[in-house]
């Protein structure tokens, strides 16, 4: 079983880790789904490097991803690896200890490290990290994903990662602010071959960029803001409360859910609006052969930003992220239709009853 | 445990009943038919009597008369007579206990209509009376009041009287009444001190009937709680609902589906509830229920309040606790009057 991560952790090296589908139940499921849809990248063996304190060389590789044509220019994104396990063979079982961007001449245009933590078979840690094209209606870039696994872990609904968003400013690649803390991953929807496409055009500009959030009962559609020009990154709409409720930029679209309520007969509580106050619930039976459809998440969200300066290394090779996600202690309420009845549910007793996922 | 279960079954309930009506036949009596204020024109008040028992007690036997005020000439039935008082007479006619009750008249009715009834309550150790009064206060803002009051009467130092109000387990007051209590010593010495009986009296909930236990120290006048119930929380004590047999008469369902959320425990904060559907087929059960009693003095009368008040249930597959009168009417017992 071991042996299955390790296997799984040396795929997202070359893989797109960040290609998260319908994540379920387990970080290593979710990554495993993931690679399976990743773009086919050969790695290619170059020079091996020991590092400072190291294993042996013979532990360490480095591998290639792209090359990856953006605004007229290819760029490649340069891996070096290490075994988790040094005495093990064989590709799977590596960990990234750093990446570089290069431009067709080679000359580095970004780099991060990640530490190295010698592994056993119980306890081990790996870093992997993946890279798309990303493409919108008025710029093009690169989307890259960093995955950190490690050993035990809980089992999650969606596995927390970073991505980081690169464009053309100047006429030289450069990061669009620090990667971005997110739990959840991107949209089935918007994976076009080996590429990410917008959600769609916010003028001429920028674009819309969807990520898949973990809402705690649900997964929402988080919009961010590209701006290919300025080079920076903004939540798409705009979250905040006011007098004690949230604003119409709290509502976000729900990812459907392929199998919700499962058993013969139960009910839930639907409201008029999201608020108890809004008047008394009416009770919709829900059976498992109900019609049921998430159409809208309302909940508080929270964007936080990143260091800009790169990162510190103090608390992680990520303490310069930013991040995005339901704020801590949200109050979650989907509106929801379920065999024509429409309304909103919001209690932890309503998302079980009707089957919404929950981490263990 | 001996019980008042004469109230409690459906047949003996009728068999009391039948015995009240022939040991006690009302006599109407024509002594007192008067004009009073608010009663409209043409409306007159009549006393009457009605005789429970006579009630054997220790050897010694007690009859319990019922005066009652009736209002000719009204359509109305439920509010044209009420109890005006009480009395205990010994076998030689001699008035052991008396009460009146107050009674007002507006719009040509009675403001509230009191009734009452008696029997004998026994344990182990002893028997005594048991008065219960039924209060239906006249409709205010649409809605009708009903309460309960209990009596209880047993045979101190060779005379009949009141035993008062139940008193709370822990709560004892001076001069109050005297429960047993067994005490094991650190050399196995068991003493024990007074020997109380147990008996249940049937209350309604108002959506169905609990039993709440109670003990009754016969020999030295003395009347208590049966249990009382707390769990640890924080480091201290929290009075929580006890557990009490329960009968309800569950009405047939008219809509499709109802609704009832299950909780694990007769507490909402332990646990999500689950959401359970009652269907027209549903095999609904009823279990037993749980809640907090406290007994309030209304004169000489004692009244139970239940709070935190739960039923047990199982409905069809799902097991589980449920409160709330949308809840409870959910299975079939919605608030309501007793019955009488």
């Amino acid at each position: 079983m071991r042996n299955f991560y390790f296997a799984v952790a040396g795929l997202l090296v070359v893989g797109a880790s960040l290609l998260g589908g319908r994540v379920v139940y387990t970080r290593a499921h979710s990554q495993a789904k993931a690679s399976a849809a990743a773009p086919s990248v050969a790695p290619s063996a170059k020079s091996q490097t020991p590092a400072a304190g190291a294993p042996s060389p013979a532990n360490e590789s480095e591998k290639t991803l792209g090359p990856f044509p953006i605004a007229g220019q290819n760029y490649s994104v340069e891996l070096r690896t290490m075994k988790v396990q040094a005495e093990s063979a064989g590709e799977g079982g590596d960990t990234v200890v750093a990446m570089e961007i290069r431009n067709a001449a080679g000359a580095v245009q970004y780099q991060r490290t990640f530490p190295y933590v010698k592994g056993t078979e119980d306890s081990f840690e790996s870093w992997s990290v993946s890279a798309l094209p990303l493409m919108g209606t008025s710029g093009a870039g690169l989307l890259v994903g960093y995955n950190n696994y490690f050993e035990p872990s809980a089992p999650e609904e969606e596995p927390t990662g970073w991505f980081q968003i690169f464009g053309v400013l100047g006429g030289k690649l450069a990061p669009f602010g620090p990667p971005l803390e997110v739990q959840g991953g991107l949209l089935d929807q918007y994976i076009d071959g080996n590429a990410y496409t917008a959600a769609r055009s916010l003028g001429a500009q920028a674009d819309e960029v969807d990520f898949k959030i973990w809402a705690g009962h649900c997964r929402i559609v988080f919009p961010i803001r590209v701006d290919w020009n300025k080079g920076w990154l903004t939540p798409a709409q705009d979250c905040a409360m006011s007098a004690g409720e949230l604003s119409a930029g709290c509502q976000y679209k729900v990812v459907p859910e392929p199998q919700l309520y499962v058993s013969d007969i139960t009910f839930v509580r639907l409201w008029p609006s999201p608020a108890e106050k809004s008047g008394a619930p009416q009770n919709a039976v829900v059976k498992k052969d109900s019609k049921v459809e998430l159409e809208t998440a309302l909940v508080a969200t929270k964007w936080v930003e990143g260091d800009s300066a790169g990162p510190a290394n103090k608390r992680g090779p990520m303490d310069d992220a930013a991040s995005l996600g339901v704020d801590s202690g949200a109050d979650l309420w989907i509106k929801v239709r379920i065999d024509g009845k429409e309304g909103w549910i919001h209690s932890e007793e309503d998302f079980r009853a009707l089957g919404l996922p929950e981490d263990e | 445990m001996t019980v008042f279960r004469i109230l409690a079954r459906p047949e003996l309930r009728i068999c009391a009943l039948a015995a009240l009506v022939c040991m006690a036949a009302p006599v109407r009596s024509a002594q007192a038919s008067t004009q009073e204020p608010g009663a409209a024109i043409g409306v007159r008040v009549e006393d009457s009597e009605q005789h429970a028992g006579p009630f054997a007690i220790a050897g010694q036997s007690y009859t319990v008369v019922l005066h009652e005020k009736h209002l000719t000439g009204v359509g109305e039935s439920t509010f044209a007579q009420t109890l005006a008082g009480i009395e205990i007479r010994d076998a030689g006619g001699t008035v052991a206990y008396q009460e009146t009750f107050p009674y007002a008249i507006e719009q040509g009715r009675f403001q509230r209509s009191l009734s009452a009834s008696a029997d004998i309550i026994s344990g182990k150790t002893g028997a005594g009376l048991v008065i219960h009064y039924h209060e239906q206060l006249a409709p205010q803002s649409g809605t009708l009041g009903v309460a309960e009051f209990w009596q209880m009467f047993g045979l101190v130092n060779g005379r009949l009287g009141p035993l008062g109000k139940p008193t709370p387990i822990g709560e004892g007051a001076t001069g109050g009444p005297f429960m047993g209590v067994m005490m094991r010593a650190a050399n196995g010495t068991v003493s024990v001190i007074s020997q109380p009986d147990t008996i249940e009296v049937r209350v309604w909930t108002g959506a169905f009937y609990v039993f709440v236990p109670l003990r009754v120290d016969w020999n030295r006048g003395g009347l208590a709680q049966g249990q009382r119930c707390f769990e640890m929380m924080g480091g201290g004590n929290r009075e929580v609902g006890c557990d009490m047999r329960v009968e309800g008469e569950r009405k047939p369902p008219t809509e499709e589906f109802s609704f009832v959320r299950v909780f694990s425990e007769a507490n909402e904060k332990m646990g999500e509830p689950e959401h359970v559907v009652v269907q027209q087929n549903s095999k609904v059960e009823i279990l037993g229920s749980s809640a907090i009693t406290k007994w309030n003095q209304s004169g000489e009368l004692a009244q139970p309040v239940f709070s935190d008040l739960w039923l047990h249930v199982r409905i069809d597959n799902h097991t589980g606790w449920i409160h709330g009168d949308e809840d409870f009417a959910a299975v079939g017992l919605p608030r309501a009057s007793p019955a009488q």
